[in-house]
This record gives structure tokens, C-alpha cells and sequence, in this order.
């Protein structure tokens, strides 16, 4: 599993019937703007199944990057992709994912 | 106006020509050295068609080899001269041009050079041959084109005269100095090159990018540009008198000490991050949309013309406080959004206030402002747990709420950033770890594995 920020990636098995996105843009801060995204878009393909999203590395590795976390790189294959989220009583599953 | 004054000498013949310009008509005197010479005397129906007619006369005049001097009998440094025609050419000429390293003054083409790959890759020669290696290109005087691309050539040093260019490209051009007079461009990029400043008479329309250009030390009065970049250019010392600009980056020019007396940013932005030696902003600062002065230590307040419309970033700075009428102005703290409080009176923020307040990035800046310590203290949290992680010591806090449950949280610092967070987490958490485990989505710690984490 990795960290990058609020957004962890770990390896896993993509679902079927997940569409791919027109970006590689994993998750962008609300206030500040900043992404976390794949430096190299035709390295992966982003893609996505009932609001979960999932990445699959196509070339030999991609390259995560963000303007103020340091990059990591992912070796090719498939990967399961999630925010850090937060404890919020009021929410209807008792949670709610991190918002920066 | 003042007589000019020219002169051929090839070896065989010595001759003089001389022009005078005097209201409506122009006089001519010529001849051998040493006569008296002839003269003639041409009258015009008006003042330009006498100066179009000198300009044409002197054009032949000097095409045919005449040296002109000046009044104490110099020669003046003769200028490649323009040709009167620039000459056409389609995509294919262009192509042999660049592959055979011959080109021709005055050149015009409406498409694009390419000199990175045409340069470096060069295979095949006109006959055929193979070459591995090549000169490099002449570059010719007066060429005309929509866009000219030598990023990273380096073996461009000098852009020669009268170039006309909508767009040149020269990035990371490492031997890159000067650039010829009578320039005329609408997007320069001389980004990391070693040019040390810009001709006089340069014309660029719409953006002049010299960031990373560490060499630069001047440029010319009254530049008028609408977008200037000039971040990390160390070694500059000043900007010109007149600057005309609405965008302007000065960020990293470590070396700046003030603006000039007189100039211009307006509409666009001032981006001045790390200017650390830039005493003052200039008073003639006036509507701008935003404003960095992120790491100014000696920035101590705005001038009074400024207005700002969409954010001022400020942090590092000395600004302890804004006048009455700049508190509306939209601050920013390092990127995030914050209120006035936030950023100038941290000691009227109160716990509860950050403990409600839902962006974890403005909540940060909050806790920052107040301090972590303060804020433990002022919502009366007990420290439950702490331990260690990659970004440093972490906390589990609670804090007892009337009427609601416990207020758990945990405080990790980032590992890239070295900024704090506070995450809240279940209220039965009793460990760092165990709280951590469970922002990620996970019950069991254990299974919070994380191999590599910025």
C-alpha cells in the first residue's frame, strides 16, 4: 500500500465493467487546487465503478506526482485507488473523506 | 536636420556622397575625393515623400557598399542592411535550408523552424550521404516566421539582426546571449539561457519568459510587455525605468532591492515569492487581480494605490496587519483560502472555532496560526496517546463536548511538508495507530501496511 497525501493506492484487482476516464487526475485539493495525478497520462489509464476509482499502470512504471508531495513511482499493474477519510457523526455512514 | 554623410572606397575608386534633407527638398553633393563634387537639388510635394526618397537613396547607396560617418568623421558600425523584399518561401525551401545549413538574408515563411531535430538528427544529406555530426546552422539576418524552435541547441549563441518571429523558442539554450537589434516578437522564450539582457529597441508583444536566466543583469528602459518572467533571475539588480507590464514574475530574484521610480503592473499580477532583499513595493502599484510577496521578509506594508481583486498570499512577509480600507482584500495562506482573523489576529481564534471548521487544509492553517500546544490547552484536550511515525510525533487528543460525544483526534505531520494535520477519528480510538488505520479504512491496524508514504 501507498500513501501519497490523503490518497492511498494498493494493489488490487480492478472491477469489471469499470470505465475508464478522460484523465489521470486522482484527486484535486477543493481550496488549494493542487492534484495528485500521473505526470505521464499515457502511462496509465484511470478508471472508475460506483464512485470507486482504480488505476491501471500500462507502461513499466508511472509516476505520481503533486505540487507539494514528493512523487512515487508505481510499477505496472493494477491498483485500487481511495481518499483518507474522517470521522463526522452527522454523515450518513459516520464518516466522510478528507477534504482539502 | 544635419547633413549625412557616406563614403565608397574599394581600392580603385574613393567617393564621397553626401544627403541633406531641408524642408521640402533634398540636396545631393557627390564626387571623387578631393573634388568639389556636383550637386543636385530634388523638390517634393511634401515632407514625407522627401524623407521616403532620402531613405530609398541611402538604402542604394549603402547596398552598393557606402560606409556612413558620423559628424566628428567615424564610421558608423554598419548594420546588416534589411532587404527591401523579404523572400517568400514554401515548406519544402524551408526544409533544404535548414538541412543544408544555407540560408539567405531576409528570408520569409509563414510556417515553423524546427532546428532541434533538423539540427541534431540531421541524417541525410542532398546527395545522400550520411552524417553523424553537423556544423552549426548559420542563422541568417532579417528571417521572418511564424515560430522558430531551438530549445536546448546549444549551439545557438546569438540571434542575429533583425529577426521577426511571432514565436522563438530558445529554453535551455545554455550558450545563449544576445539577441540582434530590431527584434520583433509576440512570445519569446529565452527561459535558462545565459543572456545577459535584451537589445533596446527589442518589440514582444505579448510575453518575454527569462526564467532561470541567472546571467541576466539589465534590461532596457520603457520594456513594454504584457507578461514578463523573470523567476530566479539571480544576478538581476534592478528592473527598468518605465516598465509597462500586467504580468509580472520576480520570484526568486534574490539580488532585487526596489523598483524603479516609475512604471507600470496593472490588471495582472505581481508573483515576488523569495525576493528576500526587496525592501518595498513601488507606489505606483496600482489595480492588480493578485499579489505574492510569500517570503518578503522586508516587505512591511502595501502601497496605498494598491487595490487587489482575487488574492493576496503573504506569508513570510512582515505584514502585521492591513489598513482599514485593504480588509477586503481575499488573502490566501501559502494557496489556501483563509479569513482575516486567521491570518493577522491568531489570538482572537478560538479552539471550538477550528475544531468546526470543515477543510482540513484551512483548519491546518488555523491550528498553525494558534498553535497546537495553545489549542490543546484552550479546548482542555487530554493527550490519550502519542507515539512516532515517518513525518514525526504523533497525537490522539480528546476533548470533552457538552451534550455530544468526545471529540477524538488525531495530529500526524506531514512527512513532504512538515505541516501539521487533525483528523478526527471514532471516539472509541485509543491508539495513534489504531486511529491512522482507520482514515485509511481500516478496523484492525494491522492491516494498515503502508510501504511507501510521502
Amino acid at each position: 500500500m501507498y500513501r501519497h497525501g490523503d490518497v492511498f493506492i494498493a494493489t488490487g484487482e480492478i472491477s469489471k465493467g469499470a470505465k475508464q476516464l478522460p484523465h489521470c487526475v486522482l484527486a484535486e485539493g477543493e481550496v488549494t487546487g493542487h492534484r495528485h495525478e500521473i505526470e505521464e497520462p499515457s502511462t496509465a489509464d484511470l478508471l472508475q465503478f460506483r464512485g470507486k476509482l482504480f488505476l491501471r499502470v500500462t507502461a513499466k512504471q508511472a509516476t505520481l506526482v503533486h505540487q507539494e508531495h514528493k512523487p512515487i513511482a508505481l510499477p505496472k499493474g493494477d491498483y485500487r485507488i481511495w481518499i483518507q477519510r474522517e470521522y463526522e457523526p452527522k454523515a450518513p455512514r459516520g464518516f466522510r473523506n478528507v477534504s482539502d | 536636420m544635419s547633413q549625412r554623410v557616406f563614403e565608397f572606397n574599394d581600392g580603385t575608386s574613393h567617393k564621397f556622397w553626401h544627403i541633406q534633407l531641408v524642408g521640402y527638398r533634398h540636396t545631393r553633393t557627390f564626387g571623387r575625393v578631393g573634388s568639389k563634387g556636383r550637386q543636385t537639388t530634388k523638390q517634393f510635394a511634401n515632407k514625407k515623400e522627401a524623407q521616403e526618397s532620402l531613405d530609398d537613396l541611402v538604402y542604394e547607396k549603402r547596398a552598393k557598399g557606402y560606409v556612413e560617418f558620423d559628424e566628428t568623421g567615424e564610421p558608423l558600425p554598419s548594420k546588416p542592411l534589411r532587404p527591401k523584399k523579404p523572400k517568400a518561401i514554401d515548406a519544402e525551401e524551408a526544409r533544404w535550408m535548414v538541412l543544408d545549413n544555407k540560408f539567405t538574408d531576409g528570408v520569409s515563411y509563414e510556417g515553423n523552424f524546427d532546428f532541434r531535430g533538423a539540427f541534431y538528427k540531421r541524417r541525410r544529406t542532398r546527395a545522400g550521404r550520411t552524417r553523424k555530426k553537423s556544423k552549426p546552422v548559420d542563422l541568417p539576418n532579417f528571417l521572418t516566421a511564424h515560430r522558430v524552435d531551438m530549445s536546448d541547441c546549444d549551439w545557438v549563441k546569438e540571434i542575429p539582426f533583425g529577426w521577426s518571429v511571432a514565436e522563438l523558442i530558445l529554453s535551455g539554450c545554455k550558450n545563449f546571449k544576445t539577441i540582434g537589434e530590431e527584434f520583433v516578437c509576440y512570445h519569446l522564450d529565452a527561459s535558462n539561457t545565459a543572456i545577459v539582457s535584451l537589445p533596446d529597441d527589442i518589440s514582444v508583444d505579448y510575453r518575454i519568459n527569462l526564467a532561470g536566466c541567472t546571467k541576466l543583469t539589465s534590461l532596457p528602459e520603457n520594456l513594454k510587455v504584457t507578461s514578463l518572467d523573470l523567476t530566479d533571475c539571480t544576478s538581476l539588480t534592478e528592473l527598468p525605468a518605465g516598465l509597462e507590464v500586467s504580468f509580472l514574475n520576480i520570484s526568486g530574484c534574490t539580488s532585487l532591492e526596489t523598483f524603479p521610480k516609475h512604471g507600470s503592473i496593472q490588471v495582472g499580477n505581481l508573483i515576488a515569492t523569495g525576493c528576500t532583499n526587496l525592501q518595498k513595493l513601488p507606489p505606483w502599484l496600482g489595480a492588480l487581480s493578485q499579489l505574492n510577496i510569500e517570503d518578503c521578509p522586508n516587505i512591511k506594508k502595501l502601497p496605498k494605490s494598491l487595490t487587489i481583486s482575487s488574492w493576496l498570499d503573504f506569508v513570510g512577509s512582515s505584514l502585521t496587519s492591513l489598513p482599514r480600507t485593504m480588509r477586503n482584500f481575499p488573502l490566501r495562506w501559502r494557496g489556501v483560502p483563509i479569513d482575516y482573523r486567521t491570518a493577522f489576529q491568531p489570538h482572537r481564534l478560538k479552539g471550538r472555532q477550528i475544531i468546526a471548521e470543515e477543510n482540513v487544509e484551512r483548519r491546518r492553517v488555523m491550528l498553525a496560526q494558534m498553535g497546537f500546544e495553545k489549542f490543546l490547552t484552550e479546548v482542555d484536550a487530554e493527550v490519550l496517546d502519542s507515539d512516532t511515525d515517518t513525518g514525526g510525533e504523533r497525537k490522539l487528543v480528546k476533548v470533552r463536548m457538552e451534550n455530544d460525544e468526545d471529540l477524538v483526534c488525531v495530529s500526524v505531520i506531514c512527512p513532504s511538508t512538515d505541516r501539521q494535520f487533525v483528523i478526527r477519528v471514532p471516539p472509541r480510538t485509543r491508539t495513534c495507530r489504531q486511529g491512522i488505520a482507520w482514515t485509511a479504512g481500516f478496523d484492525d491496524p494491522d492491516e494498515y501496511d503502508v510501504v511507501k508514504e510521502t
